[in-house]
């Protein structure tokens, strides 16, 4: 069985997953962002965690209802994850204002508590009500697969209010969580976009429960946010940027596990979607990260080659290692570096033993000179052109005048 | 029945302080001070680390709560002429990771006019171009505000207090991590606001300048110690009373002096 690429919008079994985890990624993703530039990464993780007490209280109370059927069940749990939620909020603040606790000792502490408590219940509720606790078990890594049509609508809905209040109240935001205390002197009230702040997380977290889990949640609303602030230091931007990572990650989330699960291992191995979402954001993460930052410090290669240049004793042998401990290296890159040296004839071998040819002597003579003459000219440009000599093309014509160049 | 309406004088100041008393826990900060700023002048705050410089800003922003007294801005209390004052808070109080541009930041300022729903119209747009090119700002508009120098960054936040076009400027060291060039700017800038007849008031550190820069001071050790012009509070005296012992750290008072 194959799908194409527009079945998975069109098909009645998996358009609901489809979409309702793109839609929870992307809102979660937009929020992540606010949560990311708040600093407040952990409140996230925090807060997700101490939703699972809520969950399973839901489900309880649910069970006291007369007449079962599954839309009511959903709105109890979802309630349950609210409350508890807000209760959790409602402790750190204690926590930190009241007792003084330092905010990652508090967040520690109410992330272990709650989610303890939750496992506690969940033992209790493992005997009374085995089938609500599997379906219970499964906000914990997420399940998208058994979303039907009526969650898009529910997952629509709130997607819609995340997009809502992030534009309508994107200025405030900017300015209370950039400065404060200026947004205090001229007048809003930081306290109240406080509590807005946690709205918006808790308002967060019970949206993305369904498709990626309590547990990976974090992941989720960091992930794209960073990797939006590697690419970018623009604001608008990086809510653009992180809704799209969000919904690609939602997506191929969904793509993959129904693909590797059902194409490749026919229903042998399961791929649940809830991590797979959460590994393709975090690997886009990755990528961008290390894409990023490997433009950054572009050594030219030839610059390695030159260190051991430098650094070999003239006149002397000596084996691969202790070249290696000379430059500050490991021995195979080491190892590499001498082999080079030697296709430009810069070196020379016997058995394990290297030393520099009379070229590659020349050599590294020259580099020392340039390296130091340029210091010198550095040196000088800092110091206020003081230098020996006052340009480049000083330096340049000395080093004519001296055959080196 | 207030020191206000007895003298009549309210018109002509630009803060009035009434028995003002600021606590954190049970130690006093500030501990009864009455104190009366001018209009029109530039005013330094000085006084030892701990003597409630920063402390008698925040009140008087209204950005804490005090634990007795009366603060009065252009004759009226802070939360009716709010917009009318701009407070330029210690570098160290924002996140410099934060993803917005200089031009962003300057552009905050517009918010304490006109409300936060608001566009930033043309005339805005104009002011905020102005203050950068006051302030030299005007090539850096799209950097991000943390890959700023320190200079740059104090001079981001007074084109933001610029663009607000308050009345009066209330500054918490802006010159500390500065250097001399940028220094001199700001002190420029602000001798010309003062012309207007803005007023200026500074939480200052550097004694040896202040002679040069101001024409007000205030000095406090938790207590008022002395308020006045520069030339008659600026005393042996009244200095050995607000930094204590410490003062004789300054070798040569002569050059203070």
């Amino acid at each position: 069985m194959t799908y194409g690429w527009l079945e998975f919008f069109t098909d009645p079994i998996l358009r609901g997953p489809t979409i309702g985890s793109m839609l929870m990624c992307t809102a979660s993703s937009i929020i992540g962002v606010i949560v990311f530039i708040r600093r407040r990464s952990l409140v996230g993780e925090t807060l997700s965690h101490a939703t699972y007490p809520g969950l399973i209280l839901g489900a309880f109370l649910c069970s006291a209802l007369p007449s079962f059927f599954e839309p009511a069940l959903f709105c109890f749990l979802l309630g349950g994850a609210f409350i508890a939620s807000v209760v959790a909020v409602f402790l750190l603040q204690v926590l930190q204002n009241r007792f003084r606790v330092k905010n990652d000792a508090a967040l520690c502490f109410v992330l272990s508590s709650f989610f303890g408590v939750g496992v506690l219940l969940a033992g209790r509720m493992q005997n009374t009500h085995p089938v609500w606790f599997r379906q219970i078990q499964t906000f914990l890594y997420g399940q998208a697969a058994t979303m039907t049509d009526l969650y898009i609508w529910i997952y629509g809905a709130l997607f819609l209010s995340t997009v809502f209040f992030v534009t309508v109240f994107y200025h405030p935001l900017r300015l209370v969580y950039f400065d404060g205390t200026f947004a205090s002197a001229v007048g809003f009230s930081v306290k109240k976009f406080e509590r807005f702040f946690f709205f918006l997380l808790i308002l967060a977290v019970i949206v993305a429960m369904k498709s990626v889990g309590v547990v990976l949640l974090s992941g989720m609303l960091i992930a794209p946010a960073l990797s939006a602030r590697k690419l970018t230091h623009r604001l608008p931007l990086m809510f653009w940027i992180a809704g799209l990572i969000g919904a690609f990650a939602g997506f191929f989330g969904n793509y993959l596990s129904v693909l590797l699960s059902v194409r490749f291992f026919a229903g042998n191995l399961v791929f649940p979607t809830g991590p797979m979402i959460v590994l393709l954001g975090s690997v886009f993460c990755f990528l961008i990260l290390s894409f990023k930052e490997r433009k950054k410090r572009k050594v030219p290669f030839v610059c390695y080659i030159e260190d051991v240049l430098k650094a070999f004793p003239e006149g002397r042998e000596i084996t691969c290692k202790e070249a290696a401990r000379l430059i500050r290296r490991n021995v195979p890159f080491t190892f590499f570096l001498l082999q080079r040296a030697r296709q430009n004839r810069w070196m020379e071998r016997r058995g394990s033993y290297y030393w520099l040819s009379e070229e590659g002597a020349l050599k590294a003579k020259e580099i020392i000179r340039l390296e130091r003459l340029f210091g010198v000219y550095l040196n000088g440009l800092q110091q206020g052109g003081k230098a020996d000599y006052k340009s480049a093309s000083q330096i340049a014509a000395f080093l004519r005048e001296e055959g080196n160049l | 029945m207030s020191v206000f309406q007895e003298n009549g004088m309210s018109g002509n100041y630009a803060i009035e302080i009434e028995r003002l008393s600021v606590t954190y826990d049970a130690s006093p900060v500030l501990w009864q001070i009455d104190l009366k700023i001018p209009k029109g002048k530039m005013v330094a705050i000085l006084g030892p680390n701990g003597g409630g410089k920063s402390t008698l800003l925040k009140a008087v922003t209204g950005l804490l709560t005090p634990f007795s007294g009366r603060i009065k801005c252009l004759g009226k209390p802070y939360k009716k002429v709010g917009r009318q004052i701009a407070y330029v808070p210690q570098r160290s109080t924002v996140d410099w990771d934060f993803p917005v541009s200089v031009f962003d930041v300057v552009s905050m300022g517009c918010f304490g006019r006109k409300g936060l729903f608001k566009r930033i119209g043309k005339e805005d747009r104009q002011l905020i171009d102005q203050a950068m090119s006051d302030l030299g700002l005007t090539s850096l508009a799209d950097r991000q505000i943390g890959e700023l120098s320190g200079g740059q960054q104090q001079k981001v936040f007074l084109a933001r207090a610029l663009v607000q076009q308050p009345e009066i400027y209330l500054m918490d060291e802006p010159f500390s991590g500065v250097d001399l060039a940028t220094e001199k700017t700001i002190v420029t800038l602000l001798k010309k606001l003062q012309t207007e007849g803005k007023t200026i008031v500074l939480v200052h550190h550097d004694l040896y300048s202040v002679s040069r820069y101001f024409d007000y001071g205030v000095l406090l050790s938790t207590a008022l110690v002395a308020s006045g012009p520069i030339e008659e509070i600026f005393v042996r005296e009244n200095l050995l009373k607000t930094y204590g012992e410490h003062f004789s750290f300054f070798e040569d008072t002569k050059d203070i002096l």
